[in-house]
């Protein structure tokens, strides 16, 4: 094996895809209008679904849970849509979602 | 001689990388750091003006350079893995001291930010989100240390050339944990330094 057959890899496109995704979400994320109260900003979830996309194809890729057995896979792929929808839910609701504040 | 030949096949095709007990610890470091995620941003709804205006301080790029070094980190230790299932031991041996010089890179850069944020006096204990901020990436900056301490073993192992059924384990057990200490960072980036 040589170091360019290593290379010429699935996975070094999806460093590659990661890296640019990293860089996307640096100029988007640099000094944006915040969110107010009543409007949230689009940014900000865009940037959160973009996180847990990049942590999908870290787990999927780099784990190797594509080629693990379903099982296995599927509580990496619960984790990323649940976290992901309660955070997000979390943050559209100002916490209301999670409902400590019982008065 | 037939079950054989199809287990074998199964195995190959559907396989676990490492240890099963790796992967108990991961689901639970996961299950704790998503927590963290729920956590900060309860709280930082209770307080919007106080975490954006301290979350302002922050430098992104910092967060974003950890970044790319975290997952170009990942990627040298994936490379490292697949030459030891191949038994190259010159690539091996070369990737995943790089993958610990990346991990290095990424607590120097760290330490530079608390360094600079404790003598602007932004500490524990300054408000919410400064706690939250160094709580949060502070466990993180704990399982990146843990995890250098394993790219030096798997650096010595690659270099002694040991690529026997339990070493690939190995190779493959450390190379999981790095990328789950990767993809933490990937979702403490956005939700300590970007949200809004």
């Amino acid at each position: 094996m040589t170091m360019r057959s290593l290379l010429h890899n699935r996975v070094t496109y999806i460093w590659l895809l990661l890296a640019g995704l990293t860089v996307l979400t640096w100029g988007l994320g640099d000094n944006y209008e915040p969110g107010t109260p009543t409007g949230h900003s689009t940014l900000t979830v865009a940037l959160l679904a973009l996180a847990f996309f990049k942590v999908r194809l870290v787990l999927m890729y780099f784990m190797e849970l594509l080629d693990a057995p379903w099982k296995l896979r599927l509580i990496f792929e619960a984790w990323v849509i649940l976290v992901f929808g309660i955070v997000i839910a979390i943050y559209l609701t100002d916490g209301a979602f999670l409902n400590l504040n019982r008065e | 001689m037939n079950v054989a030949n199809h287990d074998a096949g199964n195995t190959k095709t559907r396989h676990i990388p490492g240890e099963p007990g790796i992967w108990i610890f991961i689901v639970g470091d996961m299950v704790m750091f998503s927590l963290f995620f729920f956590v900060f941003t309860y709280y930082r709804a209770q307080d919007v003006a106080t975490f954006t205006a301290s979350q302002a301080t922050l430098n992104q790029n910092f967060g974003a350079f950890n970044t790319v070094l975290l997952l170009t980190s990942s990627w040298f230790v994936v490379l490292g893995v697949e030459a030891a299932r191949r038994k190259v031991q010159n690539i091996a041996q070369l990737m995943f001291p790089l993958a610990f010089l990346c991990g290095v890179g990424f607590g120097v850069v760290k330490i530079i930010e608390y360094s600079e944020k404790v003598s602007k006096g932004a500490t524990l204990t300054s408000n919410d989100f400064y706690m939250y901020y160094y709580i949060l990436t502070g466990v993180h900056f704990l399982h990146v240390i843990l995890g250098l301490g394993v790219l030096i073993f798997l650096s010595v192992r690659a270099r002694q050339g040991r690529f026997g059924t339990q070493d690939i384990n190995n190779y493959e057990s450390g190379g999981v944990y790095w990328h789950m200490v990767d993809l933490l960072w990937i979702v403490l980036f956005p939700l300590i330094y970007l949200v809004k």
